[in-house]
């Protein structure tokens, strides 16, 4: 029997992650959703093979141990792995930040708005969009 | 005559042949009659026996019967036995005689009937003799008997009586078809006899006319063979294999071959000579495939070599023969002794060739017909490259015009002339080289036309002693004109006889002024004793210590002023008469020159910059004080070394590749190096390394200007460290700030959410600015992003269309405006396109800000050209500022504004400079206090 999986969310900010965390629960969006704290934690969870493959990784990129960048090169160089939708969720508006995330070919990148309302919007869109509208590919 | 024999031959063969057969026709129809009808008679015949035995047998019944009835002898009744069998057997057969004569049957049926009866009678009567004799008298009596037996004898002779008459209407018939017979075969035996005899006499004609033709023919051929043997030119045919299948006698004769030896022995090939057989062979398969498809080929030289060996010229000319297929199968070649024509021609040409010009012959046409040897040498065209070409290809191509119009003239009046006399002719060769000629025109009669002897002489030699006589003229002449130095030519008392434009210059007079006056007007006062004396002395001497040495003295100007000079003076000596020619030479350039010189020698001496001049190759020979202390050599120690000395070992090739360049003619280079001193120690110089030139212009060595930047280098190297440091602080700024910001944010909206009635209303509000705030320092931690991030941005230019780009920016930011924006004619400017966006934001965002607390907001967005710059503007009827603030007006963080009378973060003007500084524009700004502002931007028209 697998955990199943649906969002997994990495990000080592406790406050972000109780904020992204609750927006979802509004929307009825985590019910299914796993919070791990560094990369390192992450790519564990990925690898172990007693877990589902989530439908979505909600991704930060400035984390201790394994930081964001070095998981999605890890994930999408896996031919195994590559097809797991990685959204990046990050503070970083930089544009070296920004070009190489798509370069390394991951599947969203949003800036954590600073403003709360803003936050609300664009984490329950994310959540909709991933979960809801989305059609993932039928895993193995 | 022949032929309408032939032709009538068919006709009258078909008219016998259809009556022949008509005839035959004919007589077999009437044998078939006498056939037929002899075969009837023989039938008639029959039925007359036949019935002539019936009647007997039934007499001899009678008779037998008869005599039984008187004798009752048995032996009577014989006859009626046997005959009553005989008659049943003969009436059968005339039975079977009569099938086609109904009225003959009928009459057998009848007959049959009454020899029935008649034996029935017989029967009767014996029967009743047996009985009694009386009996047989009373049947007897009854004459019954005599009765049948008459009738029977009445019917046969009708049955005979209707033969008879058959047969003799058959025997006329027969008759007739004999007759008929006999005429026709008679007929056809006269046709046949008749259509022989035609026949033979048409034979016989034939004969008489084919035989005539034919002693006409042999007639004929014996004298075409004559006419082909004796002909005065040789004739010969080849078949298919080339081999010599006839030849006439006059050849044979020519070669001293018998026919025997040749025909159907020898190959065409073997009669040439060697060196034509060798041409013949080299290029038959060509020539001969182009002989083949033409059909004939004429006037071909070759030589015939005898059965003697001896050689001679022939032309001959060649048709070939081909079959229906279109197969080649033989060659007709007629063959002309050449001999003579030859050997005409070889005097003709030896004239030609002898002859030192080119001769070229050529037809009214302008075909050139004949030419010599010279001819060749002077075009470099071979004799048959010539021949048959027009004589243009001779003429250059910018004469051939004029050309043409010569030659008409000339055949419309053609008599020995020199060609275009007066006028420069030229020839051009086969390479396109033109060269100078001379041409005598002849005209020759020749048969029927006129053909005219060009003699073409090259005259390029004497034409280029002409010319260089003429350059050395006009070199001279240009020396004196055009030189700088006067040249004045005296006589011996020192009167002006020439006085060129130099001196005009030198002096102020003109050339009228001077001439035959006396020279004294050019000498100062303090040297005409002198200048006197110096006259005089080579009046008596002949000679003076001046001629032929430069000397530096001073001359008189028109104006009076004096000037140095430098002077040269030669004589010469022409007709009695002694001439001086002096040169004289301004060197007050000079002098100011070398002045100069001796100043800038002080100026480089005392620089603070170094100032080393080294040779191409790297030598110094020359070094400064600042040179000196610089890098601390004294000038003694580095003449003559190399300026390597100075290098650091990782920039050795720098300096050898800036110096290639130079020598390749860029002027100057300027550059920042690393240069060692004496001491050892490193220092950075901005170089300058320009080439240095002899008065020819010809680079002889290298000026180097170093200045030490190593001072200025280290405040960059600065500036560049704190630039990288607020890169890092601000990169961390906007990113861990940020975190906790949303934190107390959005834990503040959980708290309002939430907590609210826990809260309060002091609470809630106190929550409230809590959040507002958060959001205010999110705005400025992004604004100071940009900002610092603008700094580093690189420039990326290109033509910006601004009122596209305006209009854009008002519609996509600003579309939800209240004011009037009034857009003027905007000038199109190289920028990079997304920051020039950027200060329009702001400068457009912040008059609409500003004036939106204004009943009627009215904005004006323009631009205009001034200098160099274009000057674009936004003007706006807002709440505008105070000049006394102007300075704090682009300040980063500075506001002229209360927070809460209008939003911002204080960073869009700032960044507006930033940006347009990094264009090399300036900004600024006009306002009145409550009336409006005008803010301005001024970007340079080319970077």
């Amino acid at each position: 029997m697998k955990n199943v999986v649906e969002i997994l969310l990495v990000e080592d900010n406790p406050n972000d992650a109780e904020l992204t965390i609750r927006t979802l629960k509004k929307n009825r969006l985590a019910n299914n959703l796993l919070h791990l704290t560094d990369g390192q934690q992450a790519l564990d969870f990925l690898y172990h093979p007693d877990n589902s493959v989530p439908r979505v990784i909600l991704l930060d990129l400035k984390m201790p141990k394994v930081d964001g960048i070095e998981v999605i090169k890890k994930l999408k160089s896996d031919s195994k792995k590559k097809a797991i939708p990685i959204v990046v969720l990050t503070s970083s508006k930089q544009e070296r930040d920004i070009i190489e995330s798509y370069k390394l070919g991951v599947n969203a990148y949003i800036v954590k708005p600073v403003d709360f309302d803003q936050f609300v919007t664009a984490i329950t869109q994310v959540g909709m969009f991933w979960l809801v509208l989305n059609q993932p590919p039928n895993y193995v | 005559m022949l032929r309408t024999v032939e032709g009538r031959i068919p006709i009258i063969i078909a008219i016998s042949l259809s009556v022949v057969a008509a005839l035959g026709l004919y007589s077999f129809y009437n044998l078939q009659q006498i056939i037929n009808t002899s075969r009837l008679l023989t039938q008639g015949l029959r039925i007359l026996t036949h019935s002539e035995q019936v009647l007997k047998l039934v007499i001899d019944m009678e008779t037998g019967q008869r005599g039984y009835v008187i004798t009752q002898d048995s032996t009577f009744l014989e006859p009626l036995f046997s005959g009553e069998l005989e008659i049943y057997g003969r009436i059968n057969t005339l039975d079977s005689l009569t099938k086609n004569s109904p009225q003959q049957h009928h009459r057998i049926d009848t007959l049959r009937n009454l020899t029935e009866k008649c034996k029935a009678w017989a029967r009767l009567i014996i029967q009743a003799r047996n009985n009694s004799l009386e009996e047989a008298r009373q049947l007897v009596l009854t004459r019954r008997g005599k009765e049948i037996t008459d009738s029977i004898r009445n019917l046969v002779h009708a049955i005979q009586n209707h033969e008879r008459y058959e047969f003799a209407t058959k025997n006329t018939i027969t008759k007739n078809s004999l007759g008929n017979f006999q005429y026709s075969l008679l007929g056809f035996v006269i046709i046949v006899l008749g259509l022989i005899t035609y026949l033979f006499t048409i034979i016989v004609k034939t004969l008489k006319i084919r035989n005539r033709v034919e002693a006409e023919l042999k007639e004929r051929i014996t004298e075409v063979k004559d006419l082909y043997n004796y002909s005065p030119c040789g004739y010969l045919s080849v078949n298919r294999d080339i081999i010599i299948s006839n030849i006439n006698e006059t050849l044979l004769s020519w070669l001293g071959y018998t026919y025997q030896e040749v025909v159907g022995v020898m190959k065409y090939e073997d009669l040439l000579s060697d060196t034509s057989r060798e041409a013949f062979i080299t290029s038959f398969d060509q020539d001969f495939s182009n002989y083949k498809e033409k059909g004939f080929v004429n006037n071909l030289e070759f030589e015939f070599k005898r059965k003697d060996g001896s050689t001679f010229p022939v032309m001959v000319n060649s048709i070939a023969t081909f079959n229906e297929q279109g197969e080649f199968i033989m060659s007709r070649t007629s063959v002309f002794n050449d001999t003579e024509r030859k050997q005409a021609e070889r005097k003709f040409s030896n004239i030609l060739e002898s002859t030192p010009d080119g001769l070229v012959i050529v037809d009214q046409l302008g075909i050139i017909q004949i030419v010599n040897k010279q001819t060749e040498k002077l075009f470099g065209y071979t004799r048959n490259e010539l021949l048959g070409q027009p004589i243009d290809i001779l003429v250059p191509v910018r004469s051939l015009h004029h050309h043409k119009t010569y030659v008409n003239d000339y055949f419309s009046n053609p008599h020995p002339r020199p060609m275009g006399a007066g006028l420069d002719l030229f020839a051009r060769k086969k390479n396109g080289e033109e060269f100078p000629v001379e041409i005598s025109l002849s005209p020759i009669d020749h048969i029927n036309e006129t053909l005219v002897a060009a003699a073409i002489r090259d005259i390029t030699q004497r034409k280029h002693i002409e010319e260089l006589l003429r350059e050395k003229d006009e070199r001279f002449r240009s020396v004196f004109t055009s030189t700088h130095d006067a040249i004045i030519i005296v006589d011996e008392a020192g009167y002006v006889m020439d006085w060129n434009k130099g001196a005009e210059n030198i002096f102020g007079y003109t050339e009228a002024e001077m001439t035959g006056k006396s020279l004294t007007h050019i000498v100062p006062e303090t040297l005409r004793a002198q200048h006197h004396a110096g006259l005089e002395q080579f009046k008596k001497t002949q000679q003076t210590k001046i001629i032929g040495k430069t000397i530096e003295l001073e001359g008189l100007r028109k104006d009076g002023t004096i000037i140095p000079l430098e002077l040269s003076i030669g004589a010469s000596y022409k007709q009695g008469k002694h001439y001086f020619c002096g040169i004289m030479r301004d060197i007050s350039q000079r002098r100011l020159a070398e002045k100069l010189e001796r100043e800038m020698a002080a100026i480089v001496e005392h620089s603070e910059d170094a100032i080393i001049s080294t040779s191409i190759s790297g030598e110094i020979y020359s070094w400064n004080k600042g040179a000196e202390k610089l890098y601390g050599y004294p000038a003694s120690e580095v003449h003559g070394k190399p300026i390597s000395i100075l290098f650091t070992n990782h920039r050795k090739e720098e300096d050898q590749k800036i110096i290639e360049r130079i020598l390749r003619g860029e002027l100057t280079h300027q550059y920042e190096t690393e240069r060692v001193r004496k001491d050892g120690t490193l220092l950075y110089v901005s170089l300058t390394i320009s080439p240095v030139r002899d008065k020819h212009g010809k680079i002889v060595g290298v000026s180097r200007i170093s200045h030490d930047i190593t001072e200025q280098r280290r405040r960059i190297k600065e500036i560049v460290d704190l630039n990288e440091e607020l890169d890092a602080f601000t990169y961390s700024v906007s990113h861990d700030l940020r975190a906790p910001l949303r934190s107390i944010g959005g834990y503040s909206k959980i708290l309002l959410e939430d907590f609210a009635s826990q809260l309060g209303p002091e609470g809630e509000r106190l929550t409230n600015i809590i959040i507002r705030n958060t959001a205010r320092m999110g705005l400025l931690i992004d604004d100071l992003l940009n900002f610092s991030r603008m700094g580093r941005k690189e420039l990326n230019t290109s033509l910006v269309n601004m009122k596209i780009l305006v209009e854009r920016i008002l519609h996509e930011q600003f579309g939800d405006r209240r004011a009037q924006v009034d857009i003027k004619p905007l000038h199109t400017v190289s920028a990079d396109s997304s920051m020039i966006e950027l200060v329009w934001i702001n400068l457009i965002g912040n008059a609409l800000k500003y004036s939106s607390k204004k009943p009627h907001p009215i904005i004006e967005i323009g631009s205009y050209q001034e200098n160099k710059e274009v000057i674009f503007y936004v003007r706006d009827n807002g709440v505008g500022f105070d000049m006394r603030y102007y300075n704090k007006l682009f300040g980063v963080f500075q506001r002229l504004h209360k927070i809460d009378e209008f939003e911002g973060t204080g960073v869009g003007l700032a960044l507006v400079k930033k940006i347009v500084q990094k264009h090399y524009g300036r900004v600024w700004a006009e306002a009145v206090l409550t009336e409006g502002s005008t803010f301005y931007f001024s970007l340079p028209l080319k970077n």
